[in-house]
């Protein structure tokens, strides 16, 4: 079966998301597994005053990790709302599509019956032709494309006939 | 007849917004011409100068051509004539019975 564009997106999407985990568990373990040799000489680095430089500023390691976690999380919940976003979008560009195509087909439909109500006709007949007028207007209106099909036919084969019998 | 609002690709959004606009409106037009003509019968010609056939005709026309505001004025008289009959059908029934 043909994937659907939303299948094409939502594919996407789960691959795109899923690779960022790997790339972030990958980020995590290496992190966890560095060792903090750093802090180990931080004090001897103290200045005059007695305060390690940067010692407020830098977290420490687990600390890193956690934060590095939670923007992971963030991230992680950023990329799903808007891959959300996107196939609500594109579901609603779909849906509008299709309203436009129904539109599309009614005003083309219509357009078909008002021209062979607009036709022009011999009008010894003005009441079978206000009742087949009516009958094509209503099929249009209905969408009975059948119908309308079948005027059709019978207008051509009509004027068919009537040519030939100009020419004769 | 209308001019035909033909899809371009390389439109910009305002010109698409207003080919749409105009095909919905031919589409409103045309929708209450036909219905105009579905819900006409033989009676509403009886004190006409003009026959059924040819009503449909020039109802047909006036919205093909976009013709918005005889269109406007024959679904007014076609309703007023409506009404009239509504206002006439039960007195007709009254006497008859």
């Amino acid at each position: 079966m043909p994937e659907t564009t939303i299948e094409l997106i939502d594919r996407m999407i789960e691959s795109a998301v899923g690779r960022f985990r790997e790339e972030l568990k990958k980020a995590l373990r290496e992190l966890r597994s560095e060792p903090r040799e750093d802090r180990a000489a931080a004090p001897e680095q103290a200045d005059a005053s007695g305060e390690t430089p940067g010692d407020e500023a830098t977290p420490t390691a687990k600390e890193a990790v956690t934060e590095l976690a939670d923007m992971a999380d963030k991230a992680v919940l950023t990329l799903a709302n808007a891959a959300e976003q996107m196939v609500a979008i594109h579901e609603q560009i779909l849906r509008k599509a299709i309203i436009v195509e129904q539109h599309l087909d009614d005003r083309r439909r219509m357009s078909k019956a008002l021209q062979l109500i607009a036709q022009p006709r011999d009008d010894a007949q003005p009441v079978m032709w206000g009742l087949w007028s009516r009958g094509v207007a209503r099929a249009a209106l209905l969408g009975d494309e059948e119908h309308l099909a079948r005027v059709f036919k019978a207008v051509a084969k009509h004027a068919a006939a009537r040519e030939e019998a100009t020419d004769a | 007849m209308h001019e035909v609002a033909q899809f371009n690709p390389s439109l910009d959004g305002v010109a698409v917004a207003r080919a749409v606009r105009s095909r919905n409106r031919q589409r409103r037009t045309m929708a209450r011409a036909l219905k105009l003509i579905a819900k006409s019968s033989l009676h509403q010609f009886f004190d006409d100068p003009i026959n059924w056939g040819q009503w449909s005709r020039q109802v047909a026309n006036a919205a093909l051509y976009g013709n918005d505001e005889a269109l406007d004025a024959e679904i007014q008289r076609c309703e007023a004539l409506q009404a009239a009959a509504r206002e006439h059908g039960p007195e007709g029934e009254e006497a008859g019975s």
